[in-house]
């Protein structure tokens, strides 16, 4: 063995940006055990294997919109027309064409569409993310009233019922279909030289640029990642509610940020997992069924959810400046 | 440049947004003969005041480079809480009224606090108690509830001429942030805190009780809104304030205020109340529905923005 | 003898590991005006935050008039009468020139309301006191950069000051300008104020400061009155060797080597003279010129960071459309000038910043290997010698020396054909500069071109084999072998420009 050898061997360090994330994704899913021990104790009913199936089949839009969400974070954005891209794509693609693959098919292009003009608006045009995906949202939202005239209709295909509330081998298929895409984009963010420099701009946009990153192609993609996901969501969220409404997804704007920030991403850009937010998303969704079971007065869960995204933000925030 | 126009933050933008009041007047005037009568303007007046009021609370947290997205979730309290507790004589009004106000001030100098002292960025800060707000509100009360003395509600039916009071208040606030924002020094650090915020702090600005007093000057106006709206109902809604989270930017916006901070004032936002209120009233007029009505908001919005991203040069 | 308006008694200051400042003594008398010299990185503006206040000292303490002050906001130095002039701009332009002015201390009525008319007036009032021509009612971000810094000294003095700190006020400045602030300094000195001038330009230094204290690495290595010293005595005192020591010899034959860049009438911005020259294989060639003289504009538009139009050829091959991707492929790179800003990214891995640039990822363009970049990473920590415990830790740990090799390692792993470098050494202690140019003169032997960018006028003159002198924008003069010195070059940068200020001639 040579000296140097030696030397190059990396020794474990806790302060190493990966081991602080770690530290940080296992504080959520103290959290997680926490929160559900507590109510196991309250009421043995929650630990059930149905109750705990109905959670996760109810965290999984949530969990592609924010993982989407978090995308647009990563790159100092921010995306309000999630929810409104749900319910346009799910109303637009429903009613255009009966045969489910074709559905997924128009709706996730939909989505891609969607996200690209609000990556336009960001990249090229200079417009505010707040602001840009604002108008985005308000538009969308006249289409989709303006194309149904208020009142959606038309049925949903059996098919495409069963890819939201049927099951494979007992695993519920929109849990699967939410596995495989966390593990492709988690792939794609840690793994990949487009997910590397997505948090490269992120950290710094002006450095990113001088190191010869696309930057505004990043930020569009971003977005289109965002709308793409957030389509997935809305027809999952139909399929399993079975109703296309002008209104599906209504709140998952703020939700999806909401436990993006808890899920350990930053506004101020460059910071993000995707385990994190999808442990945030199921805390969140806990929540609710939490005081559900427990026969707590529904509104309760506003409050806790609330006070969660102050305190897990200020948390952050303490840490990264200690 | 002269003192006035310094004085009310006058942009040239505000000469397109006139132009554009002119031409909906117009335009309204031609598709109806019921538009420019004194009975439709007054009911374009009643539906502006209190997005008004809160288009002007916003106008401030945005001038000093922040934004408050808790109007959501405070309107639905304070309006709650206003009904419950103001029952029918003067005297639970003035009570009510007293705890709405001090509730607005001591909610907003919360949001403000933590945003200031913690370093929360503010989207989150507001989105949080927003959450907490319409949480609590609802758990108060699940449908609308609780009144308001009669002569109360009927004040905010009433009219001076064609100027309906609630009008008359919204002049009287504009007026009066207009002048604190020129003439007190509190005016000028929420544009110097707006403009650079560490500039502001070398400078020997107070930069964090400021940012205090500005949401909790917030959440005061809020509460004015909240009464108005309590007032004009009847009753307590726990749903007042949705959706005037986001509305109360878009009027800020096109006005001509940058979302960045420091430039911009009152001046933009009340042009800018009246154009979509009179547009939304003319649109009614021909029969378009409010479905194209949102398409056309959400494009004024990127067609503004688009308009001031040139000041801001490249990224 | 009175007591000193201000003074330092063992001041020291540590960020976690890092020791900035160690003991520091100083002090200031009313009717003096103290010169604070160091090299960038020596502890000046860490002296001059812990002095108002803005910073707590780890020991030590601040004297204010023989009494001990505890300050902990820069406000109640200010109120105490500590002015402060600093180098990054204080003013802001939503507000006119004479809100800026009194801002935080706006003359009001009996009602407690701003009185406008007063505002203006007194502002005015400071303006003509100070001999400046600027309209107080007219918007700062209206302004050029020499009448921002004149309203940054009026904000300065507005109040009945004691002490008034400058740091760097020169750096933006005309010849024309800085004589007339050097006027404005001398009668403050003479009105009984006392004065710190923070500069690195000797001459200055000499023309006006009544006293001399010289830092190095966080210590008090000199202090007198500026009789007692001479232009090589402070050098010497400042980077404690012979400067001659720190640079490797020259080419002998820089034109010697290939053309590798050629520029061919580069217009930088509309209304600027075109640009033409070439950097040869194996030479040095150095830009100097004033800050604003255009120098890192020009750099920006070579690699293709921002708009220009002109023919520019890199070993022939002509480059018509250039972005930043485009010219790291083809073997341009660029250390830019604020490490902070646009080189590093903060929150990321040491690891992650080595291999930020776009082939730093090798072979592995589908699917990075996990563990990958660290390796690599330790590998090019040893060959570039960058002191870190651990490449995953966030590169906001690093010293700006370290940072800066970092930087550097990032660049050469792509073995560009030519290397512009932006102020290379800013902010970097006397070791690492002396490593860093021993590395560039290496690189030039091997025949790579260089283009260097530099304010301090030694390195210009010692470092480069060939230098162009620029001046509002363009390329004014070209010095060769025993040519380049730092006369010649001063004698064109700082020629009077026909740009006109505020500022009375």
């Amino acid at each position: 063995m040579t000296a140097t050898a030696t030397n190059i061997r990396v020794k474990p360090n806790r302060n190493t940006v990966r081991a602080t994330q770690r530290r940080e994704l296992l504080m959520l899913l103290g959290f997680l055990v926490v929160i559900w021990a507590v109510t196991t104790a309250l009421s043995p009913r929650f630990l059930s294997p149905a109750n705990l199936k109905d959670i996760l089949i109810q965290a999984a839009p949530l969990g592609f919109v924010v993982i989407g969400q978090m995308i647009v974070i990563i790159v100092r954005g921010l995306d309000l027309s999630v929810a409104s891209i749900m319910a346009t794509v799910a109303v637009l693609s429903t009613s255009l064409i009966d045969v489910t693959p074709l559905i997924f098919a128009v709706g996730l292009l939909l989505g891609a569409l969607i996200g690209a003009v609000n990556g336009y608006l960001v990249a090229y045009r200079n417009v505010t993310p707040f602001l840009a995906t604002l108008a985005t949202m308000i538009v969308l939202q006249g289409i989709r009233f303006a194309y149904t005239g208020g009142a959606p209709g038309g049925s949903l295909p059996e098919t495409f019922r069963f890819l939201a509330t049927g099951s494979v081998f007992g695993i519920p298929v929109a849990l699967i279909a939410l596995a495989v895409t966390a593990f492709a984009m988690h792939w794609l963010l840690e793994r990949t030289i487009f997910g590397r420099r997505l948090k490269l701009f992120g950290d710094s946009p002006e450095a990113a640029f001088m190191t010869g990153a696309p930057t505004k192609l990043l930020q569009v993609m971003a977005y289109v990642i965002s709308g793409v996901m957030a389509a997935l969501a809305g027809l999952f969220l139909v399929g399993y509610v079975g109703i296309v409404d002008n209104w599906t997804g209504r709140g998952y704007e703020l939700d999806s940020i909401a436990a993006a920030v808890i899920g350990g991403a930053a506004l101020s850009g460059g910071k993000g997992s995707v385990p994190g937010v999808l442990l945030a998303a199921l805390i969140l969704v806990s929540l609710f069924n939490i005081v559900v079971i427990l026969g707590l007065s529904i509104e309760l869960q506003l409050v806790i959810k609330g006070t969660l995204i102050i305190l897990a933000a200020a948390v952050y925030m303490k840490r990264s400046q200690s | 440049m002269s003192t006035l126009a310094r004085a009310t933050r006058a942009q040239p933008v505000h000469l397109v947004v006139l132009a554009l009041i002119a031409i909906v007047f117009v335009v309204g005037m031609t598709s109806s003969d019921r538009f420019a009568t004194p009975l439709n303007l007054g009911n374009v007046q009643d539906q502006m005041v209190a997005l008004a009021i809160v288009a002007l609370a916003q106008t401030i947290v945005i001038l000093s480079g922040g934004i408050d997205l808790s109007y959501a979730g405070l309107l639905s309290l304070l309006a709650v809480v206003f009904a419950t507790l103001a029952g029918d004589t003067a005297g639970s009004l003035f009570l009510a009224m007293a705890v709405v106000f001090a509730l607005g001030i001591g909610i907003g100098a919360i949001n403000g606090a933590i945003t200031a002292y913690v370093g929360v960025h503010p989207l989150i800060t507001t989105l949080g108690t927003s959450t907490i707000l319409a949480g609590c509100a609802l758990l108060i009360t699940r449908q609308p509830s609780g009144s308001v003395p009669l002569f109360f509600e009927d004040f905010t039916y009433g009219r001076l001429g064609i100027l309906p009071y609630g009008m008359i208040a919204v002049i009287a606030l504009y007026l009066l942030i207009g002048f604190v924002l020129w003439r007190t020094t509190f005016g000028t650090r929420i544009y110097a805190i707006g403009d650079n915020e560490a500039a502001a702090a070398i400078s020997g600005l107070p930069v964090q009780r400021t940012k205090v007093a500005i949401y909790a000057l917030s959440g005061l106006l809020c509460a004015v809104a909240a009464m108005y709206m309590t007032g004009r109902f009847g009753v307590g809604d726990p749903r007042a304030g949705v959706g005037f989270d986001l509305r109360s930017i878009t009027p800020v916006i096109v006005g001509g205020t940058l979302l960045a901070g420091g430039k911009g004032g009152v001046l933009g936002t009340v042009l800018a109340v009246v154009l979509l209120a009179l547009l939304a009233n003319m649109l009614n007029f021909m029969n378009v529905s409010s479905f194209y009505q949102w398409i056309a908001e959400g494009l004024i919005i990127i067609a503004a923005v688009s308009f001031f991203a040139g000041r801001k040069g490249k990224s | 003898m009175a007591p000193p308006f201000l003074a330092a008694r063992g001041l020291s200051k540590s960020f976690g590991p890092n020791e900035v400042l160690k003991g520091i003594q100083f002090e200031v008398h009313g009717g003096r005006n103290v010169a604070l010299c160091g090299e960038n990185g020596a502890g000046k503006s860490t002296l001059i935050k812990l002095l108002t206040g803005l910073y707590l000292p780890s020991s030590g303490h601040v004297e204010f008039e023989g009494e001990k002050a505890d300050w902990s906001d820069p406000r109640q130095s200010l109120a105490a009468g500590i002015a402060v002039v600093h180098q990054e701009f204080s003013v802001l332009g939503a507000l006119s020139i004479a809100e800026n002015i009194y801002l935080g201390a706006e003359p009001c009525t009996r009602l407690g309301l701003i009185d406008r008319k007063a505002l203006v007036r007194n502002a005015q009032a400071l303006l003509d006191d100070l001999g400046i021509t600027l309209n107080p009612n007219d918007l700062v971000e209206t302004l050029s950069v020499a009448d921002k810094q004149m309203v940054e000294i009026a904000k300065a003095l507005r109040a009945e000051a004691k002490v008034l700190i400058l740091d760097e006020p020169t750096a933006v400045l005309s010849q024309n300008e800085t004589r007339h602030l050097f006027r404005i300094i001398n009668d403050l000195r003479e009105r009984g104020m006392g004065l710190v001038y923070v500069s690195h330009r000797l001459d200055e230094i000499f023309e006006i400061c009544t006293d001399i204290t010289v830092i190095k690495d966080g210590v008090v290595t000199s202090k007198g009155p500026t009789d007692d010293y001479t232009d090589d005595s402070v050098i010497a005192a400042m980077v404690g060797r012979e400067l001659g020591d720190l640079f490797p010899p020259k080419a002998s034959d820089p034109l010697a080597g290939e053309e590798v860049l050629q520029v061919r009438n580069l217009v930088v911005a509309p209304g600027l003279p075109p640009a033409s020259f070439s950097v040869h294989a194996g030479e040095i060639l150095g830009l100097a010129g004033l800050v604003g003289a255009g120098r890192t504009e020009l750099a920006l538009a070579l690699f293709g960071a921002a708009p220009a139009a002109g023919d520019v050829s890199l070993d022939g091959e002509p480059m018509p459309f250039r972005d930043p991707a485009g010219c790291i492929d083809a073997g341009m790179l660029m250390l830019t000038e604020s490490r902070k800003d646009d080189g590093l990214f903060m929150n990321s891995s040491v690891a992650r910043n080595f291999a930020a640039t776009t082939p730093g990822y090798g072979v592995h363009r589908a699917a990075i290997p996990p563990g990958h970049e660290e390796s690599r990473a330790a590998v090019l920590k040893e060959r570039r010698g960058v002191v870190v415990d651990h490449v995953g830790l966030p590169i906001s740990a690093l010293s700006g020396g370290n940072q800066q090799k970092v930087l550097v390692a990032r660049l050469l792993e792509n073995r560009p054909k030519l290397l512009i470098l932006d102020e290379p050494t800013r902010g970097v202690d006397v070791g690492a500069k002396a490593e860093i140019y021993k590395t560039l003169r290496m690189l030039a032997d091997e025949g790579m071109a260089l283009l260097v960018i530099s304010s301090e006028l030694i390195e210009i003159v010692r470092l480069c084999d060939r230098v162009f002198v620029m001046r509002d924008g363009a390329l004014a003069k070209e010095l060769t072998g025993e040519d380049i010195t730092e006369e010649a070059i001063i004698k064109v940068a700082a020629a009077e420009t026909s740009s006109h200020h505020g500022v009375a001639a």
